[in-house]
């Protein structure tokens, strides 16, 4: 069996998209449980604080951590042992920065710190999508979008809008993600 | 190396190499997956599979999950090695094709 350097380029060609196509879609495989569970997070909290906007607080001090455990577990099932420490970091540093941010900025409206909150989170799905894969990007595109609209059109029922549409957008992104 | 993986170099059993070699040691990836993600019919994808399974290069599992049958597939150590040797030789020919070291 001989090839020519034509036939080299093809087969190196082949093994580059299928190596990338595979890693993608695996990287993809593994954020899709994440979104799924933050997707439910957001649908409860943001609905419970519609309809109870005094306590509004509680729904999101409870499902927070609970997420954040359901986090590390899903990391350790699907990638070992330690792998949950990474994601507590993440967290601890994503709960600072929010709770810094709040105290600077001292915001007037609740709906200002609840629309805040997912713009950041749609900016660094962007963001990782720039090095992951473009659904990503779709995916922190359509919450930004959402979210503004949401704040900007629909301020009375802002809460609502995030619990139905915010929440739904990111369980269909997860669902999304898990695809080939 | 002098001579190509010819269990490797065939399109689909390269494609499907360089999906499992994609995966991180020891992770295995669904018959089902592997078919979307390479756009291949159950057949063919199963025959092509079974030609690298008798090389050695991956190793495939059956189980149950929910009484329903799931077949997953690893690429081995030995697969590996011969996808980058294969890769490798590819390289080298892009690098230094057979006619130049002739000429030379």
């Amino acid at each position: 069996m001989s090839l020519s350097r034509e036939d080299a380029a093809e087969a190196l060609r082949l093994v580059t998209q299928a190596g990338q196509r595979s890693a993608t879609l695996r990287r993809y495989q593994g954020a899709a449980p994440h979104l799924i569970l933050w997707g439910c997070v957001y649908a409860v909290a943001y609905t419970f604080g519609y309809f109870r906007p005094q306590q509004a607080w509680l729904a999101w001090a409870i499902l927070v951590p609970a997420a954040a455990i359901g986090d590390a577990l899903i990391a350790r099932r699907d990638r070992g042992a330690n792998s949950w420490r990474p994601f507590l970091a993440i967290f601890t540093l994503f709960v600072a920065f929010i709770v810094s941010t709040g105290a600077i900025m001292q915001p007037r409206d609740p709906a200002q710190m609840s629309a805040f909150i997912p713009l950041v989170v749609a900016t660094v799905y962007v963001a990782l999508g720039m090095a992951i894969g473009r659904r990503f990007v779709i995916t922190g595109v359509a919450l930004g979008a959402l979210t503004l609209t949401g704040f900007f059109a629909l301020h009375s029922i802002f809460m609502l809008w995030m619990g139905i549409v915010g929440g739904a957008a990111l369980i269909l992104g997860g669902f999304w993600l898990k695809r080939v | 190396m002098d001579a190509p993986d010819e269990v490797i170099h065939q399109s689909l059993r390269l494609r499907i190499m360089a999906t499992l070699n994609a995966l991180p040691k020891a992770e295995k990836m669904e018959f089902t997956r592997i078919r979307a993600i390479l756009g291949a019919s159950d057949g063919n994808l199963g025959a092509h599979l079974a030609t690298l399974e008798g090389a050695g290069y991956v190793s495939v599992e059956k189980d149950f999950v929910a009484r329903k049958p799931r077949t997953r597939i690893a690429i081995t150590a030995k697969g590996r090695n011969a996808f980058a040797r294969h890769v490798t030789y590819l390289r080298a020919l892009l690098d230094d094709p057979p006619t130049s070291r002739v000429a030379e």
